[in-house]
């Protein structure tokens, strides 16, 4: 790739992420949509001993996210964590942008951030996959992937950061 | 969101992504980051429930769990290994793989309060039985589970809670090879009363027996939808009702089902 490209797309994938920071209320978007995403995440990875704690009560909410992020650093180790910490700060950074892009440029415009979809899809399924599949009556089969689905999740988070880095800063234009 | 609300420094260039509010933005996710890898890692190191016993038995009998217009869906007990004494009011079908970081939290953590309070007084028996699901280790620690079993059941059954609680307090990382055949004759040899040379003939020799047997268990788990583990079938002896709880929840979940499973 042109060193020069590079340089611009490394500036833009900067102003994609500063953005949120440009406001207090931004901030605090982009910091609840990642922690609402983090909560979401860590109970897909056992969607059933979710669903069944949640059933019997909602207080038992913190019990069963404290459980599950302990669970998930037993299987996927600091790396796996940081992962799926890191696709929450994403999803919030680029849900913020698509919002911004929507308010400024209208809906159209929205299709420059289009591609963060993949990325969202493919890294959410890699981190609550292994749930997902077990409730399916698929049990293991992410354990079965490479690294237990770990380089699925970097894939993802790649094609996030791709796309945020295509976009930019969403009140600023892109120059073909 | 407010977008009127223009930071200080320019828009333009690029040097305003060093503004101040992008460093500390920055620094702040990079701690929270930091903090929540670090809250996991000790989330995941639980109590040690300490030294706890249990009354082990075999039983030749087939229970029939359910019986619907597909077919009957029952349990061989000859196979498996049962805590607590014959006739209590509930029992509890146990999946575990030796493997699963959870099964581990749920035997250190639950497993010795539940003992205590109802398996000891012959209110719960608990039928162990086996999902291994993480690799062909898993495969190996089940089969040597069944194996242990046929040894000891007739002769000294106590030996396989021994030999069973030993294997998880030695549980490694999922697939670091913790759980090797060799490992785990080892782990075998250095249990009292179990011959580690004779599990290692019994792998070998009877490998089909034992495979179909973890089969079994594998096949009964999906007829309940148990898609990974710990995960439980909680039945009333008398009536037949039943419940289903999955992973390692905490002690007071079990204990309101089981009451619920009894009452039913």
């Amino acid at each position: 790739m042109d060193p020069g490209r590079l340089r611009g797309a490394g500036r833009d994938l900067a102003r994609a992420l500063a953005y949120p920071l440009t406001a207090w209320r931004r901030s605090l978007a982009a910091a609840a949509v990642a922690a609402g995403t983090f909560v979401l995440l860590v109970l897909s990875t056992f969607p059933g001993m979710t669903a069944e704690m949640l059933a019997a009560d909602v207080a038992y909410l913190d019990d069963a996210v404290l459980l599950l992020v302990g669970n998930l650093h037993e299987t996927t180790g600091p790396t796996g964590v940081a992962l799926v910490f890191a696709y929450a700060v994403l999803t919030g950074v680029a849900t913020v942008d698509v919002v911004a892009q929507v308010r400024l440029a209208g809906v159209r415009s929205a299709a420059r951030l289009s591609g963060v979809a993949p990325g969202l899809l493919a890294a959410g399924c890699a981190s609550c996959g292994a749930g997902v599949l077990g409730l399916l009556g698929f049990a293991g089969a992410l354990a079965a992937l490479p690294l237990g689905g770990t380089l699925l999740r970097i894939g993802g988070i790649a094609l996030l950061v791709v796309a945020l880095a295509s976009t930019g800063d969403p009140r600023r234009c892109a120059v073909p | 969101m407010d977008d009127e609300d223009p930071r200080p420094g320019g828009t333009d260039d690029g040097g305003d992504l060093l503004s101040r509010r992008t460093l500390v933005g920055g620094l702040a996710v990079g701690l929270t980051g930091a903090g929540v890898v670090y809250g996991a890692s000790r989330l995941g190191s639980g109590a040690d429930g300490g030294e706890t016993t249990v009354d082990m038995r075999a039983s030749d009998r087939t229970v029939t769990l359910a019986e619907s217009g597909s077919g009957t869906v029952s349990v061989d007990l000859a196979g498996n290994p049962i805590a607590g004494a014959a006739g209590p009011a509930v029992t509890a079908y146990y999946w575990s793989d030796f493997q699963c970081p959870f099964c581990a939290r749920f035997e250190r953590e639950t497993f010795p309060k539940l003992v205590e309070e109802y398996v000891a007084p012959g209110t719960l028996q608990v039928v162990f039985l086996q999902l291994p699901y993480i690799g062909a280790d898993s495969r190996t620690a089940a089969r040597a589970a069944k194996c242990v079993w046929r040894q000891v059941h007739e002769s000294a059954p106590d030996r396989y809670w021994d030999w069973h609680t030993r294997v998880f307090e030695e549980q490694g990382s999922e697939r670091s090879g913790w759980a090797s055949r060799e490992n785990l004759l080892g782990i075998t040899g250095e249990v009292e009363g179990i011959d580690a040379g004779a599990v290692g003939t019994c792998l070998d020799d009877d490998a089909e027996a034992v495979a179909a047997s973890v089969a079994a268990d594998r096949s009964l788990a999906e007829t309940f939808g148990i898609g990974g583990t710990p995960g439980f079938v909680l039945r009333n002896t008398g009536s037949g009702a039943m419940g289903r709880i999955t992973g390692a929840q905490p002690y007071e979940r079990f204990e309101s089902a089981i009451e619920q499973i009894r009452e039913a």
